[in-house]
């Protein structure tokens, strides 16, 4: 069992990175949210999406996507699926995808509704699902 | 203890940069960001700000250059009403850039078919994509933004 930390007040790209590590990566992951300001390395655990850490944003690539060329995940949809989340985290809005607009205020309230970080991420997964059906059909 | 109300970037990159030079100011103005001095900028604080000012930093960092990410509690009252100032003055010229570039959309009529009529279908969705943009970034209730979503649905419906 691996414990995977993040920084707290999770959004889009932590959830969706959460959710692809604990369907495809390591089923028995157990997630754990701490500050912004803590070092990753310091932590007792494998830090993803902080400054500093391995599984983080890189090159211009957000965490969710920078987790599945790590891991080769090519599961129907995920790339599509990749794509929205993308968009929505980076919110540069120059070149939305249709879905872009919909999923970000579904995220978007996540956030504005639930306090609990843990809970964000049990609602975000089963939306993450959702999300891959959708892309998987598509 | 009260939460921060502000956050403020300050940053510098090798002088050589120019690619990571013009990312940085096109992703602050995207946020809205009101610049300091030259290296320093300030939003007021959200989550979604703060996130994406440490992806700033870190992508500054890549670039070689430095960066901080400093949340702050008060300003004086006269910096703040500068700041607001500023940010709201920044979002009236945008909102009223749309408006004018509406108002020269031509009318449905004019642009029946073809090229014109594809034309002015990708003005008006780039004008109300930009509308949303504006908005976002928005953080002080600039006047100009009623105006400039009816001068839009305005021309669409010409």
């Amino acid at each position: 069992m691996s414990r995977y930390i993040t920084r707290e007040r999770v959004h889009i790209d932590r959830i969706a990175t959460a959710w692809a590590l604990k369907r495809f990566v390591d089923p028995e992951a157990v997630f754990a949210f701490v500050a912004r300001e803590r070092d990753p390395h310091e932590l007792d655990g494998i830090a993803f999406d902080m400054r500093g850490a391995d599984l983080s944003h890189r090159d211009g690539r957000i965490t969710f996507e920078v987790l599945i060329a790590r891991e080769r995940l090519a599961m129907p949809g995920l790339a599509r699926m990749a794509a929205i989340v993308r968009s929505v985290d980076l919110d540069e809005r120059d070149d939305e995808l249709p879905e872009t607009a919909g999923v970000r205020a579904i995220f978007d309230g996540i956030r504005d509704a639930l306090e609990d970080d843990a809970e964000r991420l049990r609602v975000g997964f089963a939306i993450c699902d959702a999300l891959l059906a959708y892309c998987r059909a598509g | 203890m009260e939460g921060p109300r502000w956050l403020t970037l300050t940053w510098r990159l090798p002088s050589d940069s120019s690619t990571p030079r013009v990312a940085t100011w096109r992703t602050l103005r995207r946020v809205g960001a009101v610049l300091l001095t030259p290296g320093a900028a300030i939003v007021p604080y959200s989550e979604d700000l703060l996130e994406k000012l440490d992806w700033l930093a870190q992508s500054i960092e890549e670039a070689g250059g430095e960066a901080w990410v400093l949340p702050v509690q008060h300003l004086s009252d006269r910096e703040e009403a500068e700041i607001r100032d500023r940010q709201r003055r920044a979002r009236e010229d945008e909102y009223d850039t749309l408006a004018r570039q509406a108002r020269k959309l031509p009318s449905a009529s004019r642009a029946r078919e073809g090229l014109a009529h594809v034309r002015r279908e990708r003005a008006l969705s780039a004008l109300e994509r930009g509308l949303v943009r504006v908005e976002a970034r928005d953080h002080f209730h600039a006047a100009g933004k009623r105006q400039a979503a009816e001068v839009i649905v305005a021309a669409r419906a010409r």
